[in-house]
Protein backbone atom coordinates (compact mmCIF):
# COMPACT_ATOMS: atom_id res chain seq x y z
CA UNK A 1 0.00 0.00 0.00
CA UNK A 2 1.51 3.31 -1.04
CA UNK A 3 -0.29 5.46 1.30
CA UNK A 4 -0.35 4.99 5.55
CA UNK A 5 -2.38 8.06 6.36
CA UNK A 6 -5.59 7.06 8.29
CA UNK A 7 -7.69 5.97 4.84
CA UNK A 8 -6.48 3.76 1.98
CA UNK A 9 -7.51 5.35 -1.58
CA UNK A 10 -9.32 1.81 -2.68
CA UNK A 11 -11.32 2.52 0.42
CA UNK A 12 -11.61 6.43 -0.46
CA UNK A 13 -12.39 5.50 -4.05
CA UNK A 14 -14.96 2.88 -3.25
CA UNK A 15 -16.57 5.26 -1.44
CA UNK A 16 -16.94 8.40 -3.11
CA UNK A 17 -16.50 7.47 -7.17
CA UNK A 18 -20.37 7.95 -7.76
CA UNK A 19 -20.68 11.22 -5.64
CA UNK A 20 -17.62 13.19 -7.54
CA UNK A 21 -18.55 11.67 -10.96
CA UNK A 22 -21.93 13.03 -10.37
CA UNK A 23 -20.88 16.43 -8.96
CA UNK A 24 -18.11 16.73 -12.02
CA UNK A 25 -21.54 15.20 -14.02
CA UNK A 26 -23.53 18.38 -13.37
CA UNK A 27 -20.75 20.93 -13.58
CA UNK A 28 -18.95 20.08 -16.71
CA UNK A 29 -20.06 20.32 -20.33
CA UNK A 30 -19.81 16.42 -21.41
CA UNK A 31 -19.32 13.10 -20.04
CA UNK A 32 -16.08 13.10 -21.58
CA UNK A 33 -14.64 15.88 -19.73
CA UNK A 34 -16.56 14.66 -16.73
CA UNK A 35 -14.11 11.77 -16.71
CA UNK A 36 -11.33 13.65 -17.27
CA UNK A 37 -12.04 15.73 -14.22
CA UNK A 38 -13.30 13.15 -12.22
CA UNK A 39 -9.90 11.63 -12.67
CA UNK A 40 -7.91 14.25 -11.86
CA UNK A 41 -9.87 14.71 -8.49
CA UNK A 42 -9.42 11.51 -7.56
CA UNK A 43 -5.14 12.31 -8.35
CA UNK A 44 -5.52 14.94 -6.28
CA UNK A 45 -7.43 12.75 -3.78
CA UNK A 46 -4.89 10.21 -3.85
CA UNK A 47 -2.11 12.54 -3.26
CA UNK A 48 -3.40 14.48 -0.44
CA UNK A 49 -4.41 11.09 1.34
CA UNK A 50 -1.10 10.40 3.37
CA UNK A 51 -1.73 14.10 4.71
CA UNK A 52 -5.13 13.46 5.88
CA UNK A 53 -5.72 13.65 9.48
CA UNK A 54 -9.12 13.53 9.63
CA UNK A 55 -9.18 17.01 10.93
CA UNK A 56 -12.28 16.90 8.63
CA UNK A 57 -14.62 14.82 7.18
CA UNK A 58 -13.77 12.28 4.80
CA UNK A 59 -16.76 13.51 2.64
CA UNK A 60 -15.41 17.03 3.26
CA UNK A 61 -12.54 16.55 2.37
CA UNK A 62 -13.33 15.26 -0.54
CA UNK A 63 -15.79 17.55 -2.45
CA UNK A 64 -13.33 20.10 -1.41
CA UNK A 65 -10.83 18.86 -3.67
CA UNK A 66 -13.34 17.99 -6.04
CA UNK A 67 -14.93 21.55 -6.30
CA UNK A 68 -11.44 23.35 -5.78
CA UNK A 69 -10.49 21.14 -8.86
CA UNK A 70 -13.77 22.00 -10.81
CA UNK A 71 -13.75 25.43 -10.35
CA UNK A 72 -9.95 25.92 -11.84
CA UNK A 73 -11.02 23.86 -13.97
CA UNK A 74 -13.53 26.43 -15.40
CA UNK A 75 -11.24 29.04 -15.02
CA UNK A 76 -8.86 27.34 -17.49
CA UNK A 77 -11.27 26.44 -19.64
CA UNK A 78 -12.69 30.16 -19.38
CA UNK A 79 -16.10 29.53 -19.51
CA UNK A 80 -18.91 28.76 -16.81
CA UNK A 81 -19.20 25.28 -15.83
CA UNK A 82 -22.01 23.54 -17.62
CA UNK A 83 -24.09 20.46 -16.76
CA UNK A 84 -25.37 17.93 -19.60
CA UNK A 85 -28.77 16.21 -19.52
CA UNK A 86 -28.22 12.63 -20.91
CA UNK A 87 -29.28 9.67 -19.03
CA UNK A 88 -32.45 11.01 -18.31
CA UNK A 89 -34.54 7.47 -18.52
CA UNK A 90 -33.80 6.31 -15.07
CA UNK A 91 -34.10 9.54 -13.29
CA UNK A 92 -37.20 9.72 -14.73
CA UNK A 93 -38.01 5.76 -13.63
CA UNK A 94 -37.09 6.89 -10.31
CA UNK A 95 -39.14 10.01 -9.96
CA UNK A 96 -42.20 8.19 -11.45
CA UNK A 97 -41.77 5.49 -8.90
CA UNK A 98 -41.77 8.43 -6.40
CA UNK A 99 -44.37 10.78 -7.44
CA UNK A 100 -46.54 7.97 -9.00
CA UNK A 101 -48.00 4.85 -7.50
CA UNK A 102 -50.35 4.04 -10.49
CA UNK A 103 -50.60 3.49 -14.11
CA UNK A 104 -51.34 6.58 -14.11
CA UNK A 105 -49.84 7.65 -17.61
CA UNK A 106 -50.75 11.25 -16.98
CA UNK A 107 -49.08 11.36 -13.36
CA UNK A 108 -46.41 9.82 -15.17
CA UNK A 109 -46.33 12.37 -18.09
CA UNK A 110 -45.94 14.90 -15.49
CA UNK A 111 -43.44 13.66 -13.36
CA UNK A 112 -41.28 13.01 -16.83
CA UNK A 113 -41.74 16.52 -17.09
CA UNK A 114 -40.60 18.05 -13.98
CA UNK A 115 -37.84 15.72 -13.98
CA UNK A 116 -37.12 17.13 -17.62
CA UNK A 117 -37.41 21.14 -16.35
CA UNK A 118 -35.46 20.20 -13.05
CA UNK A 119 -32.76 19.28 -15.23
CA UNK A 120 -33.50 21.89 -17.34
CA UNK A 121 -33.04 24.57 -15.03
CA UNK A 122 -30.10 23.06 -13.35
CA UNK A 123 -28.73 24.00 -16.39
CA UNK A 124 -29.61 27.46 -16.75
CA UNK A 125 -28.86 28.19 -12.84
CA UNK A 126 -25.91 30.33 -11.86
CA UNK A 127 -22.90 27.60 -10.99
CA UNK A 128 -22.56 29.13 -6.98
CA UNK A 129 -26.00 27.98 -7.03
CA UNK A 130 -26.42 24.89 -8.49
CA UNK A 131 -23.43 23.36 -6.66
CA UNK A 132 -25.22 23.78 -3.02
CA UNK A 133 -28.59 22.59 -4.47
CA UNK A 134 -26.62 19.63 -5.95
CA UNK A 135 -24.83 18.89 -2.70
CA UNK A 136 -27.33 19.12 -0.60
CA UNK A 137 -30.41 17.32 -2.52
CA UNK A 138 -28.33 15.59 -4.78
CA UNK A 139 -25.84 13.91 -2.30
CA UNK A 140 -27.38 15.12 0.73
CA UNK A 141 -25.06 16.53 2.83
CA UNK A 142 -25.58 18.73 5.64
CA UNK A 143 -25.10 22.41 5.76
CA UNK A 144 -22.19 22.17 7.80
CA UNK A 145 -20.73 19.70 5.69
CA UNK A 146 -21.34 22.05 2.52
CA UNK A 147 -20.18 24.81 3.94
CA UNK A 148 -16.82 22.73 4.93
CA UNK A 149 -16.55 21.67 1.50
CA UNK A 150 -17.21 25.30 -0.36
CA UNK A 151 -15.23 27.07 2.61
CA UNK A 152 -18.27 29.61 2.87
CA UNK A 153 -19.75 30.25 6.62
CA UNK A 154 -23.05 27.93 7.11
CA UNK A 155 -25.40 31.42 7.15
CA UNK A 156 -23.88 31.46 3.87
CA UNK A 157 -25.15 28.46 2.24
CA UNK A 158 -28.94 28.91 4.24
CA UNK A 159 -29.15 31.92 2.48
CA UNK A 160 -27.61 30.97 -0.97
CA UNK A 161 -29.51 27.50 -1.07
CA UNK A 162 -32.84 29.60 -0.55
CA UNK A 163 -31.91 31.40 -3.17
CA UNK A 164 -31.20 28.99 -5.35
CA UNK A 165 -34.60 26.87 -4.37
CA UNK A 166 -36.52 29.85 -5.60
CA UNK A 167 -34.80 30.53 -8.46
CA UNK A 168 -34.77 26.74 -9.51
CA UNK A 169 -38.51 27.07 -8.83
CA UNK A 170 -39.33 29.95 -10.90
CA UNK A 171 -36.80 28.43 -13.69
CA UNK A 172 -39.24 25.25 -13.64
CA UNK A 173 -42.01 27.21 -13.96
CA UNK A 174 -41.16 29.22 -16.45
CA UNK B 1 -41.33 35.82 -1.74
CA UNK B 2 -39.09 37.62 0.17
CA UNK B 3 -35.90 36.49 1.02
CA UNK B 4 -36.11 35.55 5.21
CA UNK B 5 -39.00 33.83 4.10
CA UNK B 6 -37.49 31.67 1.28
CA UNK B 7 -34.94 30.92 4.08
CA UNK B 8 -37.51 29.85 6.59
CA UNK B 9 -38.68 27.33 3.56
CA UNK B 10 -35.75 25.86 2.72
CA UNK B 11 -34.81 25.04 5.99
CA UNK B 12 -37.90 23.59 6.95
CA UNK B 13 -37.32 21.49 3.90
CA UNK B 14 -33.88 20.31 5.01
CA UNK B 15 -35.56 19.98 8.38
CA UNK B 16 -32.83 22.81 9.68
CA UNK B 17 -35.86 24.92 11.81
CA UNK B 18 -35.84 24.57 15.42
CA UNK B 19 -38.94 24.34 17.64
CA UNK B 20 -40.06 27.58 17.60
CA UNK B 21 -39.13 28.51 14.05
CA UNK B 22 -41.34 25.49 13.03
CA UNK B 23 -44.56 26.75 15.21
CA UNK B 24 -43.97 30.13 13.80
CA UNK B 25 -44.11 28.86 10.50
CA UNK B 26 -46.84 26.40 10.90
CA UNK B 27 -48.81 28.79 12.09
CA UNK B 28 -48.11 31.03 8.84
CA UNK B 29 -49.04 28.36 6.92
CA UNK B 30 -52.16 27.94 8.10
CA UNK B 31 -52.97 31.48 7.69
CA UNK B 32 -51.37 31.59 4.15
CA UNK B 33 -52.58 28.60 2.34
CA UNK B 34 -50.55 29.61 -0.96
CA UNK B 35 -47.12 29.24 0.83
CA UNK B 36 -48.11 25.66 1.27
CA UNK B 37 -48.33 25.13 -2.66
CA UNK B 38 -45.08 27.09 -3.02
CA UNK B 39 -43.44 24.19 -0.34
CA UNK B 40 -44.91 21.39 -2.23
CA UNK B 41 -43.61 22.78 -5.32
CA UNK B 42 -40.15 22.78 -4.04
CA UNK B 43 -40.41 19.71 -2.14
CA UNK B 44 -40.85 18.42 -5.28
CA UNK B 45 -38.11 19.98 -7.09
CA UNK B 46 -35.64 18.43 -4.47
CA UNK B 47 -37.32 15.26 -4.72
CA UNK B 48 -36.36 15.29 -8.41
CA UNK B 49 -32.91 16.79 -8.03
CA UNK B 50 -32.20 13.67 -5.89
CA UNK B 51 -33.70 11.73 -8.27
CA UNK B 52 -31.46 12.78 -10.77
CA UNK B 53 -28.57 12.02 -8.31
CA UNK B 54 -29.78 8.43 -8.21
CA UNK B 55 -30.00 8.04 -11.71
CA UNK B 56 -26.03 8.52 -12.29
CA UNK B 57 -24.08 5.69 -12.70
CA UNK B 58 -20.20 5.45 -13.04
CA UNK B 59 -19.37 5.04 -16.35
CA UNK B 60 -16.98 1.90 -16.92
CA UNK B 61 -14.21 3.93 -17.89
CA UNK B 62 -13.54 5.81 -14.29
CA UNK B 63 -12.84 2.71 -13.18
CA UNK B 64 -10.28 1.85 -16.28
CA UNK B 65 -8.25 5.34 -15.58
CA UNK B 66 -8.18 5.19 -11.60
CA UNK B 67 -7.09 1.91 -11.60
CA UNK B 68 -3.18 2.37 -11.48
CA UNK B 69 -3.91 4.76 -8.66
CA UNK B 70 -5.32 1.38 -6.91
CA UNK B 71 -2.55 -0.43 -7.56
CA UNK B 72 -0.54 2.52 -7.09
CA UNK B 73 1.58 1.97 -9.85
CA UNK B 74 2.99 3.97 -12.50
CA UNK B 75 3.09 2.80 -16.49
CA UNK B 76 3.90 3.69 -19.45
CA UNK B 77 1.95 5.41 -21.35
CA UNK B 78 2.24 5.29 -25.33
CA UNK B 79 1.43 8.85 -27.18
CA UNK B 80 -1.01 8.98 -29.53
CA UNK B 81 0.28 10.41 -32.74
CA UNK B 82 -0.78 14.15 -32.12
CA UNK B 83 0.78 14.22 -29.33
CA UNK B 84 4.31 13.18 -30.75
CA UNK B 85 3.69 15.86 -33.53
CA UNK B 86 3.06 17.82 -30.16
CA UNK B 87 5.88 17.38 -28.42
CA UNK B 88 8.44 17.61 -31.04
CA UNK B 89 7.05 21.14 -31.27
CA UNK B 90 7.19 21.52 -27.35
CA UNK B 91 11.22 21.59 -27.74
CA UNK B 92 11.33 25.24 -28.84
CA UNK B 93 9.68 26.01 -25.18
CA UNK B 94 12.06 27.24 -22.50
CA UNK B 95 11.49 27.24 -18.98
CA UNK B 96 10.62 29.93 -16.58
CA UNK B 97 10.19 30.93 -13.55
CA UNK B 98 7.40 31.04 -11.00
CA UNK B 99 7.71 31.98 -7.27
CA UNK B 100 4.86 30.55 -5.06
CA UNK B 101 5.54 30.69 -1.13
CA UNK B 102 4.23 27.80 0.77
CA UNK B 103 4.24 29.73 4.14
CA UNK B 104 2.40 32.62 2.82
CA UNK B 105 3.12 34.63 5.44
CA UNK B 106 6.73 34.73 4.20
CA UNK B 107 6.86 36.30 -0.04
CA UNK B 108 9.53 35.20 -1.63
CA UNK B 109 11.79 36.53 -4.48
CA UNK B 110 10.46 37.67 -7.52
CA UNK B 111 11.35 36.54 -10.73
CA UNK B 112 13.05 39.02 -11.65
CA UNK B 113 15.22 38.94 -8.45
CA UNK B 114 16.15 35.39 -9.47
CA UNK B 115 17.10 36.32 -12.75
CA UNK B 116 19.13 39.33 -11.41
CA UNK B 117 20.39 37.02 -9.21
CA UNK B 118 21.83 34.54 -11.54
CA UNK B 119 22.96 37.06 -13.67
CA UNK B 120 25.53 38.16 -10.98
CA UNK B 121 26.70 34.58 -10.75
CA UNK B 122 24.47 32.58 -8.49
CA UNK B 123 23.90 30.15 -10.69
CA UNK B 124 21.18 27.10 -9.43
CA UNK B 125 23.21 24.14 -8.10
CA UNK B 126 21.61 21.38 -9.50
CA UNK B 127 21.90 17.84 -7.16
CA UNK B 128 19.50 15.89 -9.23
CA UNK B 129 18.24 15.39 -12.77
CA UNK B 130 15.42 12.91 -13.65
CA UNK B 131 12.66 12.74 -16.42
CA UNK B 132 9.49 13.23 -15.61
CA UNK B 133 7.57 10.07 -15.92
CA UNK B 134 3.94 9.59 -17.25
CA UNK B 135 1.14 9.46 -14.37
CA UNK B 136 -0.18 5.93 -14.02
CA UNK B 137 -2.76 4.64 -16.33
CA UNK B 138 -4.80 2.12 -17.34
CA UNK B 139 -3.16 -1.23 -18.41
CA UNK B 140 -5.94 -1.16 -21.31
CA UNK B 141 -3.95 -1.07 -24.44
CA UNK B 142 -3.91 2.34 -25.63
CA UNK B 143 -6.28 2.08 -28.36
CA UNK B 144 -8.85 0.52 -25.64
CA UNK B 145 -8.34 3.58 -23.48
CA UNK B 146 -10.90 6.24 -23.19
CA UNK B 147 -10.41 9.39 -23.76
CA UNK B 148 -9.33 11.21 -20.12
CA UNK B 149 -6.36 13.11 -18.51
CA UNK B 150 -3.73 10.20 -17.96
CA UNK B 151 -4.13 8.95 -21.92
CA UNK B 152 -2.44 12.16 -22.99
CA UNK B 153 0.02 12.34 -20.59
CA UNK B 154 3.95 13.01 -20.62
CA UNK B 155 5.74 10.41 -22.24
CA UNK B 156 7.60 9.53 -25.80
CA UNK B 157 11.42 10.67 -25.88
CA UNK B 158 12.89 13.59 -24.47
CA UNK B 159 12.79 16.57 -26.77
CA UNK B 160 16.43 17.86 -27.73
CA UNK B 161 16.36 20.69 -25.52
CA UNK B 162 19.71 22.16 -23.60
CA UNK B 163 19.73 23.30 -19.96
CA UNK B 164 22.17 25.81 -19.57
CA UNK B 165 20.07 28.47 -19.30
CA UNK B 166 16.77 27.85 -17.64
CA UNK B 167 14.60 29.70 -14.87
CA UNK B 168 14.67 28.19 -11.90
CA UNK B 169 11.12 28.03 -10.02
CA UNK B 170 11.46 28.73 -6.51
CA UNK B 171 8.87 27.25 -3.36
CA UNK B 172 9.89 28.85 -0.13
CA UNK B 173 8.78 26.07 2.57
CA UNK B 174 7.09 27.11 5.74
CA UNK B 175 7.24 26.98 9.04
CA UNK B 176 5.00 27.09 12.12
CA UNK B 177 5.20 30.59 13.76
CA UNK B 178 7.63 30.82 16.20
CA UNK B 179 10.14 28.29 14.98
CA UNK B 180 12.75 30.51 12.87
CA UNK B 181 13.71 33.99 14.15
CA UNK B 182 12.47 36.76 12.24
CA UNK B 183 14.65 39.14 10.90
CA UNK B 184 13.84 41.84 13.33
CA UNK B 185 15.63 39.29 16.11
CA UNK B 186 18.32 39.24 14.07
CA UNK B 187 19.19 42.96 14.48
CA UNK B 188 18.58 43.32 10.61
CA UNK B 189 16.11 44.42 8.46
CA UNK B 190 17.04 41.32 6.04
CA UNK B 191 19.69 38.91 4.57
CA UNK B 192 20.69 40.28 0.82
CA UNK B 193 19.21 37.57 -1.27
CA UNK B 194 22.31 37.49 -3.00
CA UNK B 195 24.48 36.89 0.62
CA UNK B 196 21.83 33.79 1.15
CA UNK B 197 22.46 32.24 -2.29
CA UNK B 198 26.02 32.42 -2.22
CA UNK B 199 25.80 30.56 1.40
CA UNK B 200 23.45 28.44 -0.37
CA UNK B 201 25.67 27.36 -3.31
CA UNK B 202 28.13 27.10 -0.13
CA UNK B 203 25.38 24.25 1.43
CA UNK B 204 25.26 23.02 -2.12
CA UNK B 205 28.58 22.00 -2.50
CA UNK B 206 28.94 20.92 0.61
CA UNK B 207 25.82 18.62 -0.46
CA UNK B 208 28.33 17.48 -3.34
CA UNK B 209 31.04 16.48 -1.00
CA UNK B 210 28.93 14.21 0.74
CA UNK B 211 26.83 12.93 -1.73
CA UNK B 212 25.90 9.58 -1.34
CA UNK B 213 25.01 9.90 2.32
CA UNK B 214 22.97 12.63 1.56
CA UNK B 215 20.55 11.03 -1.07
CA UNK B 216 19.23 8.83 1.44
CA UNK B 217 16.88 10.13 4.33
CA UNK B 218 18.23 10.66 7.75
CA UNK B 219 17.82 8.43 10.51
CA UNK B 220 15.67 9.60 13.54
CA UNK B 221 18.15 11.77 15.46
CA UNK B 222 20.66 12.19 12.65
CA UNK B 223 22.35 15.27 11.58
CA UNK B 224 21.69 16.42 8.29
CA UNK B 225 22.61 18.42 5.68
CA UNK B 226 19.82 21.45 7.04
CA UNK B 227 22.59 21.42 10.49
CA UNK B 228 24.63 24.10 7.83
CA UNK B 229 22.30 26.05 7.02
CA UNK B 230 23.43 29.60 7.10
CA UNK B 231 19.96 31.08 8.08
CA UNK B 232 20.83 29.05 11.59
CA UNK B 233 23.62 30.87 12.40
CA UNK B 234 23.45 34.42 14.99
CA UNK B 235 20.60 33.41 16.57
CA UNK B 236 19.37 34.93 20.06
CA UNK B 237 18.94 32.96 23.09
CA UNK B 238 15.38 32.60 24.01
CA UNK B 239 14.60 32.24 19.86
CA UNK B 240 17.45 29.38 19.76
CA UNK B 241 15.70 27.20 22.40
CA UNK B 242 12.24 27.58 21.03
CA UNK B 243 14.28 26.50 17.75
CA UNK B 244 15.95 23.73 19.46
CA UNK B 245 12.99 22.45 20.73
CA UNK B 246 11.31 22.35 17.32
CA UNK B 247 14.27 20.82 15.86
CA UNK B 248 14.24 17.89 18.30
CA UNK B 249 10.71 16.88 18.13
CA UNK B 250 11.26 16.85 14.00
CA UNK B 251 14.36 14.70 15.17
CA UNK B 252 12.37 12.72 17.22
CA UNK B 253 10.02 11.67 14.34
CA UNK B 254 11.45 12.96 10.97
CA UNK B 255 9.03 12.54 8.36
CA UNK B 256 10.21 10.54 5.75
CA UNK B 257 10.57 8.57 2.59
CA UNK B 258 10.38 10.03 -0.96
CA UNK B 259 9.43 13.33 -2.19
CA UNK B 260 6.89 13.34 -4.93
CA UNK B 261 6.55 16.06 -8.29
CA UNK B 262 3.65 16.43 -9.97
CA UNK B 263 3.56 18.08 -12.92
CA UNK B 264 0.18 19.38 -14.71
CA UNK B 265 0.80 20.31 -18.19
CA UNK B 266 -1.93 21.60 -20.27
CA UNK B 267 -4.58 19.61 -17.68
CA UNK B 268 -1.97 16.28 -17.93
CA UNK B 269 -0.46 14.93 -15.27
CA UNK B 270 2.80 12.98 -15.15
CA UNK B 271 4.76 12.78 -11.31
CA UNK B 272 8.31 11.62 -10.62
CA UNK B 273 9.48 10.25 -7.43
CA UNK B 274 12.59 11.93 -5.97
CA UNK B 275 14.73 11.52 -3.20
CA UNK B 276 16.12 15.09 -1.98
CA UNK B 277 18.75 15.62 -0.84
CA UNK B 278 18.23 17.65 1.75
CA UNK B 279 17.39 15.61 5.18
CA UNK B 280 13.84 16.57 6.82
CA UNK B 281 14.41 19.14 9.62
CA UNK B 282 12.24 22.33 10.44
CA UNK B 283 13.18 25.15 8.48
CA UNK B 284 12.58 26.84 5.46
CA UNK B 285 13.76 25.34 1.87
CA UNK B 286 14.23 27.31 -1.55
CA UNK B 287 13.04 24.03 -3.93
CA UNK B 288 14.11 25.32 -7.39
CA UNK B 289 12.85 23.30 -9.90
CA UNK B 290 13.74 23.56 -13.57
CA UNK B 291 11.87 21.72 -16.46
CA UNK B 292 12.76 22.54 -19.56
CA UNK B 293 10.95 22.51 -22.33
CA UNK B 294 8.27 24.19 -20.67
CA UNK B 295 6.67 27.64 -18.85
CA UNK B 296 6.26 26.56 -15.45
CA UNK B 297 3.12 28.61 -14.71
CA UNK B 298 2.33 27.65 -11.20
CA UNK B 299 3.51 25.82 -8.38
CA UNK B 300 1.81 24.95 -5.25
CA UNK B 301 1.97 22.49 -2.49
CA UNK B 302 -0.24 19.63 -3.31
CA UNK B 303 -3.68 19.33 -1.65
CA UNK B 304 -4.12 23.55 -1.14
CA UNK B 305 -6.69 24.45 1.48
CA UNK B 306 -8.41 20.41 1.53
CA UNK B 307 -4.56 19.44 2.98
CA UNK B 308 -3.64 23.00 4.40
CA UNK B 309 -2.44 21.02 7.83
CA UNK B 310 0.66 18.83 6.40
CA UNK B 311 1.58 21.53 3.65
CA UNK B 312 2.53 23.68 6.99
CA UNK B 313 4.78 20.88 7.71
CA UNK B 314 6.21 20.64 4.42
CA UNK B 315 9.74 19.56 4.99
CA UNK B 316 12.34 18.57 2.21
CA UNK B 317 12.14 14.82 2.47
CA UNK B 318 8.00 14.66 2.26
CA UNK B 319 8.01 17.56 -0.57
CA UNK B 320 4.99 17.28 -3.03
CA UNK B 321 4.55 19.63 -4.95
CA UNK B 322 2.40 20.83 -8.30
CA UNK B 323 3.54 22.17 -11.23
CA UNK B 324 1.42 23.90 -14.14
CA UNK B 325 2.88 24.46 -16.68
CA UNK B 326 1.15 25.22 -20.12
CA UNK B 327 2.14 25.61 -23.62
CA UNK B 328 3.93 22.21 -23.65
CA UNK B 329 2.96 19.09 -25.37
CA UNK B 330 3.51 16.02 -24.28
CA UNK B 331 6.68 14.64 -23.87
CA UNK B 332 9.37 13.96 -21.54
CA UNK B 333 11.44 16.49 -20.35
CA UNK B 334 14.49 16.80 -18.38
CA UNK B 335 14.32 18.69 -14.99
CA UNK B 336 16.25 18.79 -11.90
CA UNK B 337 15.49 19.45 -8.48
CA UNK B 338 17.20 21.44 -5.55
CA UNK B 339 16.04 21.26 -2.07
CA UNK B 340 17.99 23.84 0.07
CA UNK B 341 17.95 25.77 3.34
CA UNK B 342 16.83 29.31 2.90
CA UNK B 343 16.69 32.08 5.39
CA UNK B 344 13.56 34.61 5.66
CA UNK B 345 12.51 37.66 3.96
CA UNK B 346 15.53 37.81 1.77
CA UNK B 347 13.30 39.88 -0.67
CA UNK B 348 11.16 42.37 -1.60
CA UNK B 349 8.45 39.77 -2.30
CA UNK B 350 7.01 39.18 -5.69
Amino acid sequence: MWHTGLVDFDQVYERFRLPVWRLARRLTKSEEEALDTTQEIFLRVWRGLPGFRGDAKLSTWVFQIAWNYLRAHRRKMGRSLQIIGEDMNAAQDLVESAADTGPDPERRARATELLDRVEEALETLPEHYRVVVWLRDGEDLSYQEIADALDVPIGTVRSRLARARVALKELVES
Amino acid sequence: MDETLSEILSRHLDGDLDADEELALSARLEAEPALIEELEVMRRIRRSVAALASSEQVPRELDSLVEPLLRGKPEPVVLRPWARWLATAAAVILGATVVIEVNRRNPGPSIESMAKLRNEGHPAEPTERFTLAPLPTSSLPVEQQPLGASDRLLASPAPEVELDDPLPLEVLGPLEEGEIPTLEDQGTKGIPLDEVMAKSSAVAEDKDAKKGESLRPAAPGEKGDLDSAPQREDRGGTREAGRSAALQSWEAAPPMGRAQLFVFINGKSAWREFTPSAICKAGRYSVRIVVTGGAVREARPVGGAASAAPSQRLCAAGLVLDLEIDAVADGEYPAEIVVEPRGKQQSPGR
